[in-house]
């Protein structure tokens, strides 16, 4: 319920008849005075349903496979409406009004251009690479690095894009908000940081990552009022440093484990690769803690309009927490499935092989020499054929709703969660802007597959 | 209507927001005649919702209801009451029912014609189009030096190693020269024709970028004939002749990534993509086989030679090794085995005539036994 508003005498119970002046004596006001500490600052709160959320996510990714990608884009516009609905402000959801035959047009659109232009990228680079390097090992580099690099542009472009199109799409109390033009800009200012964090091994990412960040922040509109990013680029360097620090490590790991080597004792050669394998563990987990880390001081650096600022209370280590166990719970939910399915389809062919000409499992395994003889192989054998696509069907399916639900939908909750909202009595002022017609907008971010994500 | 009447008495506290600010409004909800009617204590807000057309966001606890008086419309009015959000439920069946939009349905089928279209166009006619201009461009040294990497690969690939890689014995190799100069004399390359022989028993061969190509010494052991041979020999030529090594890794390059773009990255696409692509591969490589049969029936033609023995050699093979998948898959990107037949005999000059064996005898079993 909202804290600004005085509840009007809200309750069940029916009234004899319709009384005008009754409404009068309710005590009422349209105004905002926050009067109250409580009203100074607020938590958004995230109410979705994990349950519910599984089964729409199992079922529109099923739906997605049946009908060849093309239910996509219908299922990530339900997907953000369970997930923006799930986030009350102030008592009022988030609301997201995209619409999938806007988003499938705009994949189309980007479809015509994008086939032309990497169609005749790829071909020119690679025609350049076999003309020009004399080395062969350079020579395919080269081609492949800068039809890399003829596709990063556009994927800065569509990144713009796609988030222009998701802030237009979505509103709070009926006012939207938005996103200016810009997307030419910050298509050229991230190739160049992109080349300095190239030159600059890594290290400047947390900058390229702050001022791309800060590029879009301040362009995007609640209504009238105009968000801001302050801060500096800091505190996401000094979360960075720790994949350095992980790199070191494991190099030094690889230099004792070649000192070592051969002549070592296998003791030791034992826990130099338990050291090993731990450091790799410890350095994705750095990666993933940036993650989380540049989230926060992002979101404590935000402002909208004059008054409103934003802090993240959100614990980082506490969030690397939620992110360890839903990959833990993803894969034994993918393993448990595995086994399943496995064991019904030996059951089934047993059953079905013993009756027919074709050959058995076995044999099929025992004969095959590499992946074509198998897949050749299974291809005789219609039982374990579908069988086997089934399996694979289900897997992704449920690999996507499990991901939604143990990674998506736990750590966007903690973010939600621990979101704080100086002053937010200010998000009353905002007036309604204009609808952006820019309906195609989303469309090269899910061409090339880097919209925002499949949910969120 | 039995159902808006049992409804009629009920109301509820709410908020409304006009969509021109975020500025609440506390209101009361009660149903009118067909309509939601939406009271502010000051009278300030009097509006009349059609139920026909209301529309309701749950939240996803469905303890908030977000109402809109239809698709378009920037009012909301948000509500917490249980009673009255069941209430709505009951009787507007259309509650949460989105309206098909038919323009823009209209215009997807139009432009996903036009992406298909497009991802067509370039596949099937730009991309060979300018793959085979292009390749005409790239200088005769990068080819070749392009080729001996390839060639570097393929020996990798099979585990052959360096200085036993190709069969060496200066007899079979003279034999092999005898046999090059017979077919490919009048050929004109920018760069030296040169065929090697791998020690390999695979039955197989093909052509590298950069005037190579590489039969496998399988091949010469299951021939019966030196013209068999001297067959397969001028089909690897034809490949040669028109750089189809070269053509196609452009062209794989330019169509590489367009079907992948279609299909998205959200689901194990990835199957399907490598399928598409190994089918468009495969129709680029049965053209090109095509071709270079032609040229191969022309040059063993113009060498005075029979063009049968090299279709019935295949014939042979496939015969003989119809269990061993290796030698099918290597058919399998080639010309229908019954056609390339009957177009072999049809392009054949020489039927049963006399002809120059391409190989002396001696010369024959110099071929044979090149490796030993």
């Amino acid at each position: 319920m909202s804290d600004e508003t005085h509840d009007g005498g809200a309750g069940g119970e029916p009234r004899a008849a319709w009384d005008l002046e009754r409404y009068r004596t309710v005590p009422g006001t349209t105004k905002i005075r926050p009067t109250s500490t409580e009203q100074r600052q607020t938590h958004p709160e995230y109410t979705a349903d994990g349950w519910t959320l599984f089964w729409m996510a199992l079922r529109t990714s099923f739906m997605s496979i049946v009908t060849l990608g093309i239910y996509r884009f219908w299922m990530i516009v339900r997907l953000r409406r369970h997930y923006w609905g799930g986030i009350l402000l102030r008592g009022d959801p988030l609301e997201y009004t995209g619409r999938g035959i806007e988003k499938l047009l705009g994949f189309l659109l980007a479809m015509v251009i994008l086939a032309v232009y990497l169609g005749l990228v790829n071909l020119g680079l690679t025609f350049l690479g076999f003309s020009l390097a004399t080395d062969d090992e350079i020579q395919a580099q080269i081609a492949f690095n800068l039809t890399l690099f003829a596709t990063l542009p556009l994927i800065y472009f569509a990144q713009y894009r796609g988030m222009r199109y998701l802030l237009s799409r979505t509103r709070w109390r009926g006012i939207r908000f938005g996103m200016g033009p810009g997307s030419w800009g910050y298509m050229l200012r991230a190739v160049l940081l992109t080349i300095l964090t190239v030159i600059t091994a890594g290290l400047a990412y947390p900058y390229q990552h702050f001022k791309l960040a800060q590029y879009m922040t301040n362009r995007s509109w609640f209504g009238d009022q105009k968000f801001e990013q302050h801060g500096s680029w800091v505190e996401l360097f000094a979360a960075w440093i720790w994949i350095y620090i992980m790199l070191l490590f494991i190099g030094l790991c690889v230099y004792g484990f070649a000192e070592s080597g051969p002549t070592g004792d296998v003791f030791s050669i034992l826990i130099g690769a338990v050291i090993y394998l731990v450091s790799l563990i410890g350095l994705y987990l750095s990666y993933v803690r940036y993650q989380f880390q540049a989230f926060k001081s992002l979101w404590s650096n935000k402002t909208l309009g004059e008054d409103i600022s934003f802090e993240s209370e959100l614990n980082v280590n506490n969030a690397v927490g939620v992110f360890l166990t839903g990959s833990f719970l993803t894969s034994v939910t993918i393993s448990v499935m595995l086994a399943i399915a496995g064991a019904v389809i030996g059951v089934v062919f047993e059953f079905l092989g013993a009756g027919g000409d074709g050959p058995s499992m076995a044999d099929i395994f025992s004969n095959a020499n590499d992946v074509q003889d198998l897949f050749l192989a299974m291809l005789r054998s219609p039982a374990v054929l579908i069988g086997f696509v089934l399996t694979y069907l289900a897997v992704i399916v449920v690999t996507f709703a499990v991901g939604q639900v143990f990674f998506t939908h736990r750590i966007l909750r903690r973010k939600v969660d621990t979101m704080l909202i100086h002053n937010p009595g200010a998000l009353s002022d905002s007036r309604q802007r204009a609808h952006d017609g820019n309906t195609e907008a989303g469309g090269f971010a899910d061409a090339l597959g880097v919209d925002v994500g499949a949910g969120f | 209507m039995t159902a808006l009447e049992q409804y009629a008495r009920l109301e509820a506290g709410a908020r409304y927001y006009d969509g021109q600010s975020a500025v609440p409004q506390n209101v009361m909800i009660s149903f009118g005649e067909r309509t939601l009617v939406i009271l502010s204590f000051d009278n300030q807000v009097n509006a009349h919702w059609p139920l026909a057309s209301l529309r309701a966001l749950e939240s996803a606890d469905q303890t908030t209801f977000q109402l809109v008086p239809h698709h378009d419309s920037d009012e909301r009015v948000v509500l917490n009451d249980p009673e009255m959000m069941a209430a709505i439920r009951a009787v507007c069946p259309d509650l949460t029912k989105r309206s098909v939009d038919r323009k823009g349905v209209r215009k997807a089928v139009f432009w996903g014609a036009g992406a298909i279209g497009s991802v067509l166009l370039m596949v099937f006619v730009i991309v060979p189009a300018l793959a085979g201009q292009l390749a005409l461009l790239i200088p005769p040294e990068r080819e070749r030096q392009m080729g001996d990497a390839v060639a570097k690969q393929v020996q990798s690939f099979l585990g052959v190693a360096g200085d036993d890689a190709y069969c060496t014995s200066p007899e079979g190799l003279a034999a092999v020269e005898t046999m090059r100069e017979r077919l490919a004399s009048e050929v004109d390359l920018p760069y030296p024709l040169r065929v090697d022989i791998l020690n390999h028993d695979l039955v197989n061969a093909f052509a590298l970028p950069g005037g190579r190509v590489i039969l496998f010494r399988g091949l010469i052991k299951e021939a019966e004939t030196p013209e068999e041979v001297a067959g397969v020999l001028a089909h690897e030529i034809g490949h040669v002749v028109h750089r189809d090594p070269t053509v196609g890794a452009l062209r794989a390059a330019g169509s590489a990534g367009i079907i992948g773009l279609m299909l998205g990255d959200v689901f194990g696409a990835a199957v399907v993509v490598a399928a598409t692509e190994a089918v468009i591969n495969a129709s680029y490589q049965r053209e090109f086989e095509t071709r270079a049969d032609e040229t191969a029936y022309r040059l063993l033609a113009d060498a005075g030679l029979p063009s049968g023995p090299f279709a019935g050699f295949f014939a042979r093979m496939a015969e003989e090794h119809g269990s061993n998948e290796t030698f099918l898959r290597y058919l399998a990107s080639h010309p229908e085995l019954d056609g390339r037949a009957a177009r072999a005999a049809a392009a054949d000059m020489i039927g049963d005539g006399g002809f120059k064996p391409v190989l002396s005898d001696r010369d024959w079993v110099a071929m044979q036994e090149i490796c030993d």
